[in-house]
């Protein structure tokens, strides 16, 4: 009897892992998610923001096609407090008032351009490209089958004097 | 109505009562300490598992919002070395388990549903929930599985270990109620035996031997007390019972005296009376020799007196009795009383053959019952010429201390020193009843009127050699009396 109960819970625990693992949800939307919660396990320097009702800043290609989504996911959040403001840039726009900066949908020139631009501005930098660590980006993005995995490059989040939560880093594949 | 409790011996109640009273308290206290022990127990769990599910959710939060299961597993396996938790298990905000801790030898798992936030019994089991937040959004649920068998086994313990303590409690007790008994209830019971063999022997002088403790003390003095009250009262019925079989001898001798002495004058009163009848009918009355005749009638007459003073000494006997002694007071000499009665008594003195003499100073006057005082020295000279063996006697009167004093003295038969106060009792005699006739009421009546007047009477005999009775009669009387008395004394 005990034991027939134990195993059924099994049963439950087994399914309910696979559910987790198939998530309904599409690639774009948990790239959505991460990056929010990015930003809730990072600290940027106090200078970064004005007045306490400066939004939060996530900017994104204004091309892509997650820039839709985010708007639709991200329209009423908050994150460190803040609300989200989101800016569709292009190439040419300035990135530097940015907190976060979503890089993947531009042209590898035009992403190396902006990434150097903002080289040691307090500005985190997500990529998807499998050079986007060593280009200089901060977390770098990666399709691992049904999950999405991230490495982070410590060098360039110091420089942008951003502090990475241990248990973020705990999470990473790869702390370069 | 009584119990059978109320029926049972002293030890068997002594037995219950110290049995129940150890082991309420021991069963009490140790349910007490068991109650105490297992919500302390379960204080310290709930505070581990509260402390456990904070590093939890703080190390979770990251995990959980990437949706690492292996980092949750590798989280809640690093924690789960804790003995008493059974499983963790933590939910994401869909209710989906994302990671889980099952500790492999216990048949625990863990709910299917996150539930609400909180603490919860579930069989063996308790489940406490905690809602994990990043930025104050819920991003999960972890629930942690505490098991409660050890605790349970531990409770079991303990209520093993105080039902042991219970019976030694119970055979200790038995075995000192055991003791109490022989110190409470073995006096009791030899006290008991010791009322039942008073009871059987109806002996009272039997005593309880002293026994230890105060109540014991108490009640064995009481008992003692009891039974030499009791024997006091056996001894006191004893007496009251002998007077009152004296009481009828004396009245049974004293009829068959009274019926003899009131015969003795009626014979003759009779055969002189019938005599005269005998002359009246002949018509011999007027021839009869007249000195004859006078000395018939003289005769007659003397027993006529004697029977009428054995009637008013009856008389008095029963006024006496009832009470009913009242005095007619007057001032009286008591020289002349004396002269009075003495002169009366001059026809009768050669019949008694003594020499009356009177010895009489002035006495001042007194209040008094003259003719009581007459049948006082009537008594007294009469028992001086019938036991004075006709030698001479004297009356004498005198002042003295207050008092008038009146002695009579005889030298004739005396009075032996054992029978000087019996003789002042009712029917009491010191001489046989075949030699002088009498009821043996006279000094008896005398004492009594002596007594309602405040004085006293007594006598100095030696047998053989004559009697002297004094009388002492105070010439003033008690105070309160002697205020509302008429001025009769100039
Ligand atoms: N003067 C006396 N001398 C000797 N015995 C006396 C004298 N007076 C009284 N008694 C004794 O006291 C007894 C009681 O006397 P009393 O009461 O007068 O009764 P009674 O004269 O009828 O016998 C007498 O029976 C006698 O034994
Ligand atoms: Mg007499």
């Amino acid at each position: 009897m005990v034991r027939g109960i134990q195993r059924v819970s099994w049963m439950i625990l087994l399914v309910a892992r696979l559910t987790w693992a198939e998530t309904q949800y599409s690639a774009e939307d948990v790239k959505c998610a991460y990056t929010l919660n990015f930003a809730k396990f990072i600290d940027w320097p106090p200078d970064v923001f004005g007045s306490p009702r400066d939004g939060f800043h996530i900017c994104v290609p204004a091309q892509g096609a997650i820039a839709d989504r985010m708007e639709a996911l991200y329209s009423g959040q908050r994150v460190q407090n803040r609300a989200i403001e989101l800016l569709k840039l292009s190439e040419r726009d300035s990135w530097s008032r940015c907190q976060v900066a979503y890089l993947n949908g531009l042209a590898h020139g035009a992403r190396e351009r902006v990434l150097s631009a903002l080289r040691g501005k307090p500005v985190l930098t997500i990529g998807e490209s499998h050079e986007f660590n060593r280009e200089g980006g901060v977390i770098q993005l990666r399709h691992a089958g049904v999950h999405i995995r991230f490495s982070v490059n410590l060098n360039a989040a110091e420089k942008a004097r951003l502090r990475i939560s241990s248990k973020l880093l705990k999470l990473a594949e790869e702390v370069r | 109505m009584r119990t059978s409790f109320g029926r049972a011996t002293i030890r068997t109640r002594l037995t219950l009562v110290m049995m129940s009273v150890v082991l309420l308290v021991l069963g009490f206290t140790g349910t007490l300490l068991i109650l105490v022990d297992a919500s302390s127990e379960r204080e310290r769990l709930l505070r581990e598992v509260k402390s456990l599910s904070e590093v939890i959710e703080t190390g979770s939060t990251a995990a959980l919002a990437f949706r690492d299961s292996r980092a949750l597993d590798e989280l809640l396996a690093s924690i789960g070395t804790i003995r008493s938790l059974a499983a963790a298990c933590i939910y994401d905000e869909t209710g989906m388990i994302v990671g889980s801790y099952l500790r492999t030898e216990s048949p625990i798992s863990c709910p299917p549903e996150p539930g609400s936030a909180g603490l919860e019994s579930v069989g063996r089991n308790l489940w406490f929930r905690r809602v994990i937040l990043l930025e104050r959004r819920k991003i999960g649920t972890l629930v942690m599985v505490s098991d409660l068998t050890e605790t349970y086994a531990k409770v079991r313990a303990d209520i093993g270990v105080i039902l042991v303590v219970l019976g030694l409690a119970a055979v200790l007790a038995f075995v000192l109620s055991g003791f109490a008994q022989r110190i409470i209830s073995s006096p009791i019971l030899r006290l008991a035996s010791t009322a039942r063999t008073v009871t059987h022997n109806r002996d009272t002088s039997i005593r309880a031997s002293p026994e230890s403790g105060a109540e014991m003390i108490d009640l064995i003095d009481s008992f003692n007390a009891m039974l030499a009250k009791i024997g006091e009262h056996d001894r006191e019925r004893e007496r009251l019972l002998q007077e009152a079989r004296d009481a009828i001898r004396v009245r049974d001798d004293f009829m068959s005296i009274a019926s003899h002495e009131l015969r003795t004058p009626i014979t003759p009163l009779k055969s002189q009376v019938q005599l005269i009848q005998r002359l009246v009918e002949k018509r011999q009355l007027a021839s009869y020799p007249p000195e004859r005749l006078e000395s018939l009638l003289g005769v007659t007459d003397r027993q006529l007196s004697r029977l009428s003073s054995l009637v008013d000494d009856l008389l008095d006997v029963t006024r006496i009795t009832a009470g009913r002694l009242e005095l007619q007071r007057r001032a009286v000499r008591l020289g002349a009383v004396v002269r009075d009665v003495a002169e009366r008594f001059l026809p009768q003195m050669g019949q008694f053959g003594s020499q009356v003499a009177l010895e009489l100073e002035d006495v001042e006057e007194g209040l008094w019952d003259r003719l009581r005082l007459e049948q006082v020295v009537t008594n007294l000279l009469t028992n001086a010429l019938k036991y004075g063996e006709g030698k001479p006697v004297t009356l004498r009167t005198s002042t003295g201390l207050g008092s008038a004093v009146l002695t009579v003295q005889d030298r004739g038969l005396g009075v032996d020193p054992k029978d000087q106060a019996k003789i002042f009792e009712r029917f009491e005699r010191a001489v046989s009843s075949g030699h002088f006739g009498g009821l043996g009421l006279g000094l008896y009546i005398t004492r009594q009127i002596v007594q309602a007047h405040e004085g006293e009477i007594g006598i100095e005999s030696e047998p053989g050699k004559g009697s002297r009775f004094t009388v002492r009669l105070p010439l003033r009387r008690g105070r309160e009396e002697r205020e509302d008395l008429p001025r009769a004394i100039p």
